[in-house]
């Protein structure tokens, strides 16, 4: 009964992969053309492989959680007369989604490897003591963007896509607006507020001078607690949707 | 003996908003039997199926399968083909055999090859490439390959050709010979009358008429009459309690009757028509009837216009 959610995941990697080697292809096609590279004068710090993992393990999340709308258009009859009730079929979805998140994950860290040995850099990735929180931060972040695009999408039918993909735009938009205090008054704590459901305050690719992560929740305990807590609720969230809807 | 009952709908009802789709709608389906559910669009045929099965919450009413409760588990018994085959357009037919055979335990993969080769489907075409009647054969290949003991069809035969249409009327037929329990709607009455041995008729959401098939057209009679000119209105005959309706086409005057149609066989002959004949009424005069007694008069005079 997951078998549609397995076939989707599977083409959904398929292209995931495709894409990725023909970033890697022009990479090295442009590597050969303009020679040898130029060294640079720190340490690369390894969280930034782990960061492209992430960030294409979240777009395959993000993909892959509106699952449950696309069954809402116009398959429910089909999915639903399966013997099996409709949280066991949700969950075995998202296992299924959740096999391909970690997928995805790998290929991220092999294009991020290969992109750095492409370029000729790998030798100066280091890690450092911030490496964990963030390795850990990076593995919980496609999570929580599942469970945030499930909760939104979960009893729409159509158009899910859309919705997921104004996810990012406003997720990005309201961490500028919150990290750099554009806003204040009112404005500036709604802003704060929402930046609390944005994956992207628990996790962002900053960094110092001295090659530190400067993201904008310091405590790995925080970060992860509030990752994990978007990926529960917002899982939680979709499935009430989802029992309550009619076919 | 008391026969015992497959399916047993008490007291169904659901609204859309202000619309009621269904009021206090029950049925009772003995096991192995054909139930015919038989009613114009909107009249709530889909909405009672939908209910019946769990896919939309009823507001009160409920439904027990041979006494119990639907559970998700009865399901790898039960199947339902909706009226718009609900199959992923992107994926092959061998995909959604594939989909089922991991499904459901009891699928059969030679019923299912049986099934491809009657309705001459290909396995390998995307489901979204197929005619409607294609597709509605796919969803009933993907029903019966599950061998079920309950079949609610909504519309089975939908879209399909005249031989397809026998090919799925003749299957229905044979699953109840094998002791399954069918309820399926169409708007072919007449396929209705050949395979169901119970109906019901919903009418904007209103069960208006139910019993065995046979027993209905036993009990229900048209007295049809000729004249050498216009039919005349008979006196009284339109309030006599077992005239359902009167159709008055032309020469033509046609009184469907409940029960006994002897004295108004004789009422109609003291007015000297040229010819007159009592018939048996088929299940589509049957459903006529029904429907018009649900309307009122508006029906029935819609129907002598067209007659």
């Amino acid at each position: 009964m997951y078998y549609v959610e397995f076939l989707r995941a599977r083409k959904i990697i398929y292209w995931t992969a495709a894409w990725l080697a023909l970033g890697l292809a022009i990479v090295l096609w442009a590597r050969l053309e303009s020679g040898p590279s130029h060294h640079p004068h720190t340490f690369i710090p390894i969280e930034v492989i782990s960061a492209v993992g992430a960030l294409v393990a979240s777009i395959v999340a993000t993909i892959l959680a509106c699952g449950l709308a696309h069954e809402n258009s116009g398959h429910l009859a089909l999915a639903w007369t399966k013997p099996a009730s409709r949280a066991q079929l949700a969950g075995l979805m998202s296992l299924v989604d959740l096999g391909a998140i970690y997928v995805a994950f790998a290929l991220g860290l092999a294009f991020g490897f290969s992109l750095l040995t492409i370029i000729g850099i790998i030798g100066y990735v280091q890690a450092d003591s911030s490496t964990i929180d963030f390795v850990l931060r990076a593995l919980l972040v496609p999570l929580a963007w599942y469970g945030l695009t499930r909760a939104a999408t979960a009893s729409m039918r159509g158009r899910a896509g859309a919705v997921a993909a104004s996810l990012w735009i406003a997720g990005g938009l309201v961490v500028g607006l919150d990290q750099n205090h554009v806003l204040g008054g009112v404005f500036g704590f709604i802003i704060a507020a929402l930046d609390k459901i944005n994956p992207m305050y628990y996790f962002q690719l900053s960094f110092d001078d001295q090659g530190h992560n400067t993201t904008m929740v310091r405590s790995m305990v925080a970060g992860l607690a509030g990752l994990g807590a978007l990926a529960v609720v917002g899982y939680a969230a979709a499935l009430a949707q989802w029992r309550r809807l009619e076919a | 003996m008391t026969t015992q009952l497959a399916i047993s709908v008490r007291g169904m009802t659901k609204r859309f908003g202000d619309t009621l789709a269904l009021d206090n709608f029950s049925i009772e389906v003995p096991i192995g039997s054909i139930f015919g559910l038989l009613g114009t669009n909107g009249a709530g045929k889909t909405t009672a199926f939908k209910c019946m099965l769990g896919l939309a919450r009823a507001d009160s009413g409920t439904t027990e399968f041979e006494g119990a409760p639907l559970t998700p588990a009865l399901f790898e018994r039960l199947t339902y083909v909706p009226e718009r085959p609900e199959l992923y357009g992107d994926l092959r037919l061998s995909d959604h055999l594939e989909l089922t055979r991991r499904s459901y335990k009891r699928y059969d993969a030679s019923r299912a090859a049986h099934l491809i080769s009657l309705f001459s489907l290909d396995p390998k075409k995307r489901v979204g490439k197929l005619s409607k009647g294609q597709q509605s054969a796919v969803a009933l290949t993907l029903a019966l390959a599950t061998r079920p003991e309950f079949l609610v069809l909504d519309e089975p035969a939908s879209g399909l050709d005249p031989v397809n249409q026998r090919n799925v009327l003749d299957l229905l037929i044979g699953e109840a010979a094998g002791g399954a329990t069918i309820v399926f709607s169409s708007h072919q009455i007449g396929q209705v009358e050949r395979a169901a041995d119970r109906v019901a008729i919903i009418h904007r959401g209103i069960k208006v008429l139910d019993g065995e098939v046979d027993r209905l057209k036993a009990d229900e009679k048209v007295v049809e009459a000729t004249f050498d000119d216009d039919a005349p209105s008979v006196n009284g005959l339109a309030s006599d309690a077992s005239v359902r309706r009167i159709v008055r086409a032309g020469r033509l005057l046609r009184a469907f009757v409940r029960g006994d149609s002897t004295s108004v066989a004789n009422r109609i002959s003291a007015l000297r028509p040229k010819s007159l004949r009592v018939l048996d009424q088929n299940l589509e005069d049957i459903f006529l009837n029904a429907v018009a007694a649900g309307d009122g008069e508006s029906v029935a005079r819609a129907t002598a216009l067209e007659g």
